[in-house]
């Protein structure tokens, strides 16, 4: 598949790109040897998803040149970089949900069988091709099962198989983990593996150290735009990545969170589901200025859990107290005006208006409280007010009348993390508060949080990261399949004992 | 210096071309008003021509301030025509001249209010409707509009028995045919719902919550805004402004029947898009939709006074609307 | 930027075939050209412009009064002053004349009559049409005609089982042609009994589709279709011909079981009668109608209009009529009455052009 007689398939030398205001590349160049998986890290805005653009054609560099296999290549279109066995799996799925596993990865360039003038699919070549693919991948997925019946981590193995079957001799990898679990991972992995023996070569882009440091073979750095090094994995460290990446010493990831828990603010008794295979009998307490993670496995119904409890999701039966009364909450609206807050984990799809000013953005939930007795807005203060949140939280903008879409996703997150400090909430429930953030955007929040509870808030963490549950909470909740196994105090919280409970299974 | 100079320059053509990019549907107004203005050697520029634009444009211009409302809510009205054609009805039934044998109420003569009440109101109704079937009907807005778009002629032709209702009250008919000095009532009538739709958008809560729900519907949610509440609100502000549209149709007239009005949802979704309101949702302004009114309007008054064909209008009209289109989408595609 | 560019080439290339001329200019304001009526007056108006070296001025307004006024006020601001106007509405001409009256001009009125208030705008407003109601009626004659010829066609106690299919509903057309023709025949001793009735939007295809399914529901019951236009009488033959609705000979004037009646004389449907499908129409005169206007018009733009005048040999009526605005004294020599004809299989072939 490859030319061994060469040292590297894939050459990108000097490339350079910068919009208007930015150099999102500056003179980067990134060279990749075949059979082997070399992880492309970096912040968010690092210019990683900018270099791969220029790749594959999405963007046009201003300067720099590719090289691929030894030839000099100019992609106008993702089309061409797949003809020239250059192919992307990408972050978010990008299938058609309603068509069959098979027509998605055949989409495009169906196998036709010609009668005459006429070519019509021929749909027993493409189950019988999808077939042997996925025996050639260990995978088993019917070729005939619609694409959006299959579970998230399926579909994604679809998206490789699909990768793949273009005999590609690059796969470039977004971080293809972050809707797996760890089994799941475990099997990418071997798939991973099973592609370099075979000669090919893949771009992994992560930024989970742990699997950087089992799949790796190689690891380039990016910081602000430019090349920092490329690094066998062998001859680098956790710390040192970590200190390359942000370009300064993170011995501590996590600030120290100084909070004692006080009196009693929520309570939950015997939450169930109204749907029948999500959470049961869910009860627990949270106290002022403590941190509460929720752990668990993908699945583990725990974001359901705290959309029930901010009125999102219907439930079928249980009471939540806030200070000892009982609540009704129905919708977010009622949730809100008990002084809860929710910071959601789906960013893009439930939390910023992309074409709404910071401001904006930040001040939506809260307008009623600036409302002039003439019933018009007081633009003077609500703009103040979301300054003052966003300098304080460090929101990194050109302006406060920026549109959102154009922030980095650590940015987003702290706006929408300003949004519901403006409700003056005294419980925040942040689901995957640093998911798909940067590791210096990261410790911000931490701070921030750590900061929150000092101040006496109580805060609802759901994380998936295991590190950060024990980092940052004051006690572990974990949830096995919609059912609470178990709370471990922080000194019980360790990796193995929250994995412990979240594989309780039935 | 010289540097200076040349980098002042090109600060300031830079500063030009970002307003121009901003400012699309302003200066493509512009644009075309100067060049109807050399080609008719500037009467079009004189006084007769610009009311006539005015008068031309004011009932449509309610109509577009209403769906552009809309449209920002990322819904979509395609009543409008056929509900300002019974509104128009209803308001001239009322309207009638007493003594007007073939009245639907003849022999009656009702107070002036009562025809603007009673227009208002069905097209508040009609609104409220749309509102309520798309909000807590969860019905696709275009299907939902689009079975109240029949109804709305239906009642029409029962309403009326398919008759013209003519004769209306010269009382009546002033309130849109008159003048205060030399602006057109119809002209005032605009400016004053522009006041209020630009403070309703710009400067309260609810037209903020507007954008919010074109934005990001779900976000919108969690931010807890009550969609369901803000929509219906939103189909049944239309619905008034549509109200007041056939209330001053019909007086301009001097009359309504079946035909009144139809294919003015065209021009009203056609007119807000020229100026700027994405079908994406979450983006527009009132002066947008009025500069996009007077664009559509300066188009066919153009080609109108230039003696163009009829045919040959559609096709243009077609045709801009679609290269406008085309540019919205452009700027307001999603990053991938 | 771009955008810019291309809206104004168009308009310039539009604008690039208009320039001035010192000839009289007569405005048009034209109802909707996709009625095949109106565009057959629109395109006499072009020929007799073009002859009489005349700058017509021909504007569409797609059957949207406020565009007839948009158009109407923006001739004037040329200064158009003397139009030829197929108007939307009856209850729309007063107003339209008054505001020619006030830069001192006139109209003549065709196909939509004008409302007696209209013409008393002025003595420069004229009535150049044939009333609608008058089609209705020929409709009936032809009909009464038919019957007593064939009275085995009559179901018991004189009863005629019509189907109507009717124009757009609310169109003055639609609206007096169906009322005319209906009262004829009451007043003709018929029974009339109507098995349905429902518009058609005077489209052929429509009216072919709810003919298929009338004949599937009505099948036997009816023995006669009336409808507003020839478009639609020709979608009902169409529809009778697949359903072999037809009889083997066409003794009665028609091969179809029943016969069909249109109004317009299209030459498509005066085809269909020489083919024995079509049983009759009525002619609106298109030709008689424009060049009766376009007389008047170009007669008062050259100021040779004295009371009196003679446009296309039609002189002014002298006696007040039955039907509006004839009907009125003050205004009767303001209207000139051009004649329908009754179009059947005696005198169609004087109607086809070749």
């Amino acid at each position: 598949m490859s030319d061994d007689s060469r040292e590297y398939v894939l050459e990108m030398v000097g490339v350079s790109k910068s919009f208007p205001g930015v150099h999102a590349l500056d003179g980067v160049s990134l060279r990749v040897r075949p059979g082997k998986v070399h992880a492309l890290m970096g912040e968010n805005g690092a210019g990683k998803s900018t270099l791969m653009k220029c790749l594959f054609g999405i963007y046009r560099e201003d300067a720099g040149e590719i090289t691929l296999k030894g030839e000099k290549v100019k992609f106008h279109s993702a089309k061409d970089a797949l003809e020239a066995g250059v192919s992307m799996i990408h972050q978010e799925l990008s299938n058609v949900p309603e068509r069959s596993v098979r027509e998605n990865i055949w989409l495009g360039r169906e196998p036709l069988r010609r009668i005459g003038p006429m070519g019509f699919l021929d749909h027993k070549k493409m189950h019988e091709d999808t077939t042997v693919l996925m025996k050639s991948l260990d995978m088993e997925i019917d070729p005939a099962e619609r694409m959006g019946g299959l579970s998230i981590s399926k579909q994604q193995a679809c998206e490789i198989a699909k990768a793949v079957s273009y005999n590609a001799s690059v796969v470039v990898m977004d971080e293809p983990s972050s809707s797996l679990t760890e089994t799941e991972t475990a099997h990418l992995f071997k798939i991973i593996r099973d592609l370099t023996s075979k000669g090919v070569a893949v771009i992994y882009i992560s930024h989970k150290m742990s699997e950087i440091f089992q799949v790796a073979d190689e690891v380039s750095i990016m910081r602000d735009g430019r090349m920092i090094g490329t690094f066998p994995v062998a001859d680098i460290d956790e710390d040192r990545l970590i200190k390359l990446m942000v370009g300064r010493d993170n011995t501590h990831r996590f600030p120290p969170v100084e909070s004692t828990p006080g009196p009693i603010r929520l309570e939950i008794r015997d939450l169930t589901s109204a749907n029948p295979r999500s959470f049961k009998n869910v009860s627990f307490e949270l106290r002022q200025g403590e941190i509460l993670g929720i752990g668990g496995l993908v699945g583990a119904q725990r974001t359901e859990l705290v959309e029930a409890i901010f009125g999102l999701r219907r439930l079928a039966s249980g009471e939540i107290l806030v200070d000892g009364e009982k609540a009704e909450i129905r919708t977010p609206r009622d949730a809100i005006a008990r002084g809860i807050a929710f910071i959601t984990e789906d960013r893009r799809g439930s939390g910023i208006f992309p074409l709404l000013s910071i401001t904006m953005n930040t001040a939506i939930a809260s307008l009623d409280s600036y409302v002039s007795p003439a019933l018009l807005l007081e633009h003077k203060r609500i703009e103040a007010e979301s300054r003052k949140l966003n300098e304080a939280l460090r929101t990194k903008t050109p302006s406060m009348s920026t549109l959102i879409q154009n922030l980095s996703g650590g940015n987003q997150q702290k706006v929408l993390v300003s949004r519901w400090l403006m409700t003056l909430p005294d419980i925040l429930i942040m689901d995957e508060p640093t998911r798909g953030i940067d590791v210096g955007a990261k410790f911000e929040i931490y701070t921030l949080m750590a900061d929150l509870a000092k101040n006496g808030k109580s805060i609802i963490m759901v994380s998936s990261e295991m590190p950060e549950l024990i980092g940052m909470s004051h006690r572990v909740m974990v949830l096995c399949a919609g059912r609470h196994t178990g709370t471990l105090e922080k000194a019980q919280a360790t990796q193995e004992s929250i994995m412990r409970l979240a594989t309780q299974f039935e | 210096m010289a540097a200076n100079n040349a980098a002042g320059t090109l600060e300031a053509r830079k500063g030009f071309r970002a307003f121009i990019s901003k400012n699309t549907n302003l200066v493509t107004f512009i644009t075309l008003a100067v060049g109807l203005g050399l080609l008719t050697s500037g009467r079009s520029f004189e006084w007769p021509s610009v009311r006539n634009l005015m008068i031309a444009e004011s009932v449509r211009a309610f109509a577009a301030l209403g769906v552009g409302m809309i449209i920002i809510t990322r819904g979509i009205d395609l009543s409008i025509g056929y509900v300002v054609c019974l509104v128009a009805s209803v308001a001239a039934s009322f309207a009638q001249t007493p003594d007007y044998t073939a009245a639907l109420y003849p022999g009656i003569d009702f107070p002036l209010w009562l025809p603007l009440m009673a227009g208002v109101v069905t097209g508040g109704i009609f609104g409220l409707f749309n509102g309520v079937l798309i909000a807590y009907g969860k019905l696709p807005a275009f299907i939902a509009t689009l079975g109240t778009m029949s109804i709305a002629r239906g009642a029409q032709l029962i309403y009326t028995r398919a008759a013209v209702v003519g004769s209306l009250k010269d009382s009546y008919k002033v309130i849109s045919q008159g003048s205060l000095g030399p602006i057109p009532n119809l002209a005032i009538y605009v400016a004053i719902a522009c006041v209020f739709i630009w403070i309703l958008l710009r400067h309260t809560k609810r037209g903020t919550n507007f954008y919010a729900i074109g934005g990001n519907s779900m976000a919108a949610r969690v931010s807890g805004i009550n969609v369901e509440r803000e929509t219906v609100v939103v189909y049944t502000y239309a619905g008034l402004l549509y109200g007041i549209a056939g209330c001053l149709l019909a007086g301009r007239l001097g009359l309504a029947n079946a035909l009144t009005a139809n294919g003015m949802e065209l021009d009203a979704i056609a007119a807000v898009t020229v100026g700027g309101i994405s079908q994406t949702g979450g983006v527009g302004t009132m002066s947008g939709m009025i500069i996009g009114v007077l664009t559509l309007g300066i188009i066919n008054y153009g080609m109108t006074y230039l003696g163009v064909d009829s045919y040959y209008q559609l096709l243009v009209k077609g045709f801009i609307i679609i290269v406008a289109v085309w540019f919205d989408m452009k700027k307001y595609a999603r990053r991938a | 930027m771009k955008k810019l560019v291309v809206i104004a080439l168009v308009l310039a290339v539009l604008a690039g075939g208009v320039f001035a001329a010192p000839k009289p200019v007569i405005g048009a304001l034209i109802r909707n050209l996709d009625e095949q009526f109106v565009a057959d007056y629109a395109a006499n108006l072009k020929v007799l412009a073009a002859k009489a070296g005349v700058d017509l001025k021909l504007l569409d307004s797609r059957s949207d009064q406020a565009t007839q006024l948009d158009q109407l006020n923006t001739l004037i601001t040329q200064g158009v002053k003397f139009f030829v106007i197929v108007p939307n509405q009856t209850e729309a001409t007063e107003q339209m004349a008054k505001a020619i009256q006030a830069v001192g001009g006139g109209a003549a009125f065709s196909n939509i009559q004008p409302s007696v208030a209209a013409l008393k705008v002025g003595p420069n407003f004229f009535l150049a049409s044939s009333p609608e109601s008058v089609a209705g009626s020929i409709q009936a004659d032809i009909i009464d005609n038919y019957f007593k010829k064939n009275p085995g066609k009559l179901a018991a106690g004189k009863t005629i089982n019509a189907l109507f299919l009717l124009g757009q509903l609310g169109h003055p057309a639609q609206k007096y042609r169906t009322e005319a023709v209906k009262a004829g025949l009451v007043a003709k001793g018929y029974k009339l009994n109507v098995i349905a009735e429902d518009t058609a939007n005077w489209k052929p295809d429509e009216a072919q589709q709810k003919m298929d399914a009338w004949i599937a529901a009505y099948n036997g019951k009816f023995n006669i279709v009336i409808t507003n236009n020839d478009g639609m009488a020709l979608g009902a033959v169409e529809s009778l011909l697949t359903a072999k609705y037809t009889k083997s000979d066409a003794a009665d004037g028609t091969i179809l079981k029943v016969p069909v009646l249109g109004v317009d004389a299209t030459q498509v449907a005066l085809k269909s009668m020489s083919e024995d499908k079509l049983y009759a129409t009525v002619l609106q005169d298109s030709v008689g109608q424009s060049s009766t206007a376009f007389e008047l018009a170009l007669a008062m733009a050259t100021g040779k209009y004295k009371p009196g005048f003679k446009a296309w040999g039609l002189s002014p009526e002298t006696k007040p009529g039955s039907e509006a605005p004839a009907n009125d004294a003050a205004v009767i020599g303001q209207c000139y009455l051009v004649p329908f004809k009754a179009v059947t299989k005696d005198n169609y072939k004087s109607f086809m052009t070749k």
